[in-house]
């Protein structure tokens, strides 16, 4: 063999082995005439579907938050690796893999296990009445029903089809209807068998790059091993438990007011809080949430906002926005308490209910 | 098959600064009949190495064919390498952290050499090559004409029919290099086919058969040995100084010409070529000296430059 | 002529000195957390550096994610940077290519030497670091896998071993490479210092979201999925692409290194 023979074989091995992966993801997904409104009912029915599988989140937000709200930064401005073991909404188990190390969920009959390799900790919390978003709702089946869960039929319509972890994925895109929201659309490809979400694409408006985008890699329908989502605390380390799991759960437990039925328009979610001093208000992708804090909160906060590029800071407070999260925090003091509202709506809705919040009253300390 | 070595118009170019090329070989073609040995000849640069590289394949020809053998070099490279062993010059390529021994043991592994015959031939060699002594002491201790003999032990060790030898004596003490020739000798008379390359020409007179010279990539001669040294026209250079006169024209022995003949004030100096190096000559030579007063002497074995240098003005 | 490279990789000092080398990083390290129980914060150190502290027996893959990410693959690529250059700078080439042994079965006699070496240095990491580790910060009967279930030692056993598999895999790419560019210079060092920035360049790229379309190909995107074995259930998915992914380097540059090897003029 001459020279230039063997670096054409060469060549022509690196070709061949470099075109598999983009031949792999080039096969073409069968299409299904399912309607947009037929697949949107599949997807709300598909909670108590049980599987195993794999996802990668990827969250394209840089929330202007730390301290407490590290774990939300990670989220939401990182890439998270998720394994789950999902036998219906109260058995599963949702474990994050880091590069060296795991937090993991097991979550059984209205409570969890909160792993942690690298603490060497295990922390047993029942499950809260408001706690702030982790690991395992990004999860891509977990992320499009509660996206989906309000949606209308006639927000609704039909994307084409694409292979997500092996399997042909229907294409469904939700476009907010109400005018308030800051999201442009949520792009969710479903499992035509099981009605389980597969990939989801969250989209603020004016954005190019998903704010959140979630895909299995893996996924295999029925019921995972029982033991797989079963918490046995091993050698050496303390099972512990815990009141308050975040600074969600204690801004609730622990606010200085309650928060009124009604806020810039949007209705108080029910079901959720029935007295909460923090309240949710809003319906599907259009949410908003406000509570009261206290200065030891708040002030590290407001220092952290006020000094965020971008951040507004006007009579109601400092407004930072972060793709389609807006935050707005509302003047305070050393005695009084100020308000924290954030959610997926305008400026001019978190403003309105900045001001509606003001009006009241709270307590001194 | 009745040449060990053949060479069928071989060309052979590298590639130079300024997309140009170099032409190390041109159009080479001899042969090395079996049991003989062929000195191949040329100065610095003439190419002798690139032949041999070419012929050991490790370097592909540009052109023309090489056998080793009957086998083909570029296509037949694994015959070519079973039968034939290459000596290059200089004390590199052993491995200098083991000992003598280990490094023929290693070789002989790789030449296919199996582990009874191994046993067995290592001190042979070790012997034939005076370094039984050393045998176990780390190479990075040994002379350089010790390395160069362990390279020749490491060469024989797989029983060779053809040998390629590049400039072996070189960097050698004349002691050493004798030594070393002594050996070739040896293997000569057992009948390993030989190509020997030298720019010397005491290695080439003392071994070879047959002389092949290249001048600058192209074969200027191909010649028995005899007639080689014939051609040079003369084996060693007479310098003489003296006071008084010489009647040339009558007393020139046959076998001598005068090159050169010049008088400054009392002192004469006369340079004559002797065509062959006997004892008859140099006694005539005596007797043509006899009447005048010789100031100083000297006489040198003829140069391979200067044959080169009668080759070149024959050269059309 | 597999056999004849071991047994010359195994005659160097060199590797013996360099396996030397790599304990003693693992070594101190271990005599630091004896004497100050400080482990690293989470997510900050080594893999498994904190989970020692609780049982020595973990030490070994402690030992392994800290030279790991360099110490190793240095060594690596000092070695395979080595393999055909530094025959050629000490003029042992050209006397190896003489005999009738194919070039093809040369290099495939080096790489699989320079794979010997890395099985050799990870065990001998490994089993130092067990008995170190045993030793100095002690041993319980089960352990934590990191998704919090529990190992028996036999699990822990079976699963470390397969973690020295699937090192010495992972630093077949790097041999790859280093060897190719062996082939074409004749200096080891300069082969050793390409194979490295290869590297280097792969674990930035690593880091980098840009990057992203390229990162399922870089050499060292799955090296850290050895940490995978000790999930439970175990997570195969990146420890069988790092695998493969391993394979096409070696397909590929051991290839190139084929194509430029076998024909080259040996003039050194
Ligand atoms: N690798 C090479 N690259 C470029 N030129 C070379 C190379 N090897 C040899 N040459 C040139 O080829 C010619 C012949 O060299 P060589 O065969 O070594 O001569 P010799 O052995 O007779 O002294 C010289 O001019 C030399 O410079
Ligand atoms: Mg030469």
């Amino acid at each position: 063999m001459k020279g230039w023979q063997r670096w054409l074989v060469v060549a022509l091995g690196v070709l061949l082995l470099g075109s598999i992966p983009p031949v792999l993801a080039a096969l073409p997904a069968t299409e299904s005439d399912v309607t947009a409104s037929e697949l949107l009912a599949s997807v709300r029915s598909s909670d108590e579907v049980a599987f195993t599988g794999y996802a990668e989140t990827v969250g394209g937000l840089v929330l202007p938050v730390t301290q407490d709200f590290t774990d939300l930064v990670d989220l939401f401005g990182e890439r998270s690796r998720l394994r789950a073991w999902w036998a219906g909404p109260d058995d599963w188990r949702v474990d994050e893999l880091t590069a060296t190390g795991e937090t993991g969920v097991f979550h059984r009959s209205g409570a969890s296990v909160l792993w942690n390799y690298e603490d060497s900790s295990a922390t047993l919390a029942a499950d809260p009445v408001v706690r702030l978003p982790r690991a395992a709702d990004l999860l891509p089946s977990a992320l499009g029903q509660r996206l989906l869960s309000e949606a209308g039929a006639e927000e609704v319509s039909r994307l084409p089809a694409e292979r997500i972890a092996g399997r042909d994925a229907l294409g469904l895109r939700l476009v907010p209807s109400d005018e308030r929201t800051t999201i442009d659309r949520v792009d969710v490809w479903v499992d035509p068998s099981t009605g389980v979400p597969l990939k989801v694409e969250v989209y603020g408006a004016d954005a190019t790059v998903a704010a959140v985008r979630s895909r299995f890699l893996e996924f295999t329908p029925g019921a995972p091993d029982p033991e797989a989502t079963w918490f046995v605390t091993p050698p050496g380390v303390d099972l512990s438990f815990t009141e308050v799991i975040d600074v969600a759960e204690a801004a609730n437990q622990f606010a200085p007011a309650v928060t009124p039925d009604e806020l810039a328009g949007l209705a108080r979610r029910s079901g959720l809080v029935s007295i909460g001093s923090l309240g949710q208000y809003g319906r599907g992708v259009t949410l908003l949430t406000a509570a009261a804090v206290w200065d030891d909160l708040s002030r590290p906060l407001r220092d952290q906002l006020e000094g965020t590029p971008g951040a507004v800071i006007d009579e109601n407070g400092v407004y930072v926005s972060a793709g389609p999260i807006g935050l707005l925090l509302t003047p305070g003091s050393r005695e009084r308490s100020s308000w924290l509202i954030a959610g997926t709506v305008d400026a001019a809705t978190l403003a309105a209910a900045a001001a509606e919040v003001r009006q009241i009253p709270v307590p001194d300390r | 098959m009745e040449h060990a070595v053949e060479v069928e118009a071989v060309g052979r170019t590298f590639p130079i600064s300024g997309g140009k090329q170099l032409q190390a070989l041109e159009d080479v073609s001899f042969v090395v009949g079996l049991g003989e040995v062929v000195g191949l000849l040329g100065v610095n640069g003439a190419g002798k190495t690139t032949l041999t590289k070419i012929l050991a394949t490790l370097l592909l020809p540009s052109s023309g064919a090489a056998r080793v053998m009957g086998y083909d070099v570029v296509a037949d490279t694994r015959g070519v390498r079973t039968s034939m062993s290459v000596i290059l010059g200089g004390d590199r390529g052993l491995y200098n952290r083991i000992s003598g021994r280990e490094n023929l043991a290693f070789f002989g592994m790789l030449a296919g050499v199996s582990r009874r015959d191994l046993r067995e031939r290592i001190p042979l060699m070790l012997d034939q090559v005076n370094l039984a002594d050393a045998a176990d002491r780390r190479v990075e201790t040994y002379s350089k004409g010790m390395r160069q003999r362990l390279h020749v032990a490491i060469g024989l060790l797989s029983r060779p029919q053809v040998l390629l030898l590049d400039e072996p004596t070189v960097g050698l003490d004349p002691l050493e290099a004798d030594r070393l020739r002594e050996t070739i000798h040896q293997l000569r008379r057992e009948g390993t086919s030989i190509l020997l390359t030298s720019h010397l020409l005491l290695d080439v007179e003392r071994l070879a058969d047959r002389v092949v010279m290249l001048d600058q990539g192209r074969v200027t001669a191909d010649l028995p040995l005899r007639k080689f040294a014939g051609l040079a026209g003369y084996a060693a250079v007479v310098t003489l100084t003296y006071r008084g006169a010489l009647d040339l024209a009558r007393s020139l022995p046959a076998g001598a010409a005068v090159d050169r003949h010049t008088h400054e004030g009392e002192l004469s100096t006369l340079v004559l070529k002797l065509r062959e190096w006997s004892g008859d000559l140099f006694g005539a030579l005596g007797r043509l000296v006899d009447d005048v007063q010789i100031q100083d002497i000297d006489v040198r074995p003829a140069r391979l430059e200067e044959a080169f240098a009668t080759l070149s003005a024959r050269r059309p | 002529m597999i056999r004849t490279e071991l047994v010359k990789t195994l005659r160097r000092p060199r590797t013996w000195v360099t396996i030397l080398l790599l304990n003693a990083l693992p070594t101190l390290v271990a005599v630091l957390l004896a004497l100050t129980d400080l482990g690293p914060r989470p997510g900050s150190g080594p893999a498994f550096l904190s989970a020692v502290l609780a049982d020595g027996t973990l030490f070994p893959l402690a030992a392994l994610a800290i030279i790991l990410p360099l110490f190793l693959p240095v060594a690596v690529a000092v070695v395979a940077g080595d393999s055909v250059a530094g025959e050629a700078q000490q003029g042992t080439l050209r006397y190896l290519l003489v005999r009738p042994v194919s070039r093809t079965r040369l290099l495939v006699a080096k790489l699989v030497a320079v794979i010997a070496f890395v099985l050799l240095a990870v065990v001998v990491v490994a089993a130092v670091a067990y008995v170190v580790g045993s030793v100095l910060l002690g041993d319980q009967a089960l352990a934590a896998s990191v998704s919090g279930t529990v190992l028996t030692p036999a699990q822990v056993a079976v699963r470390t071993l397969l973690a020295i598999g699937y090192i010495t895999l992972s630093m077949l790419g790097v041999a790859a490479i280093a060897l190719l560019l062996s082939t074409m210079t004749d200096s080891p060092l300069a082969a050793a210092l390409g194979a490295l920035a290869f590297l280097i360049a792969s674990s930035l790229l690593l880091t980098l979201d840009a990057a992203q379309t390229l990162q399922p190909y870089l050499p060292t995107r799955y090296w850290l999925a050895f940490v995978d074995l000790f999930r439970d259930p175990i997570f195969w998915r990146d420890i069988v692409r790092g695998i493969g992914l391993q394979a096409v380097y070696v397909v590929v540059f051991l290839g190139a290194a084929w194509a430029n090897f076998t024909t080259k003029d040996i003039t050194s």
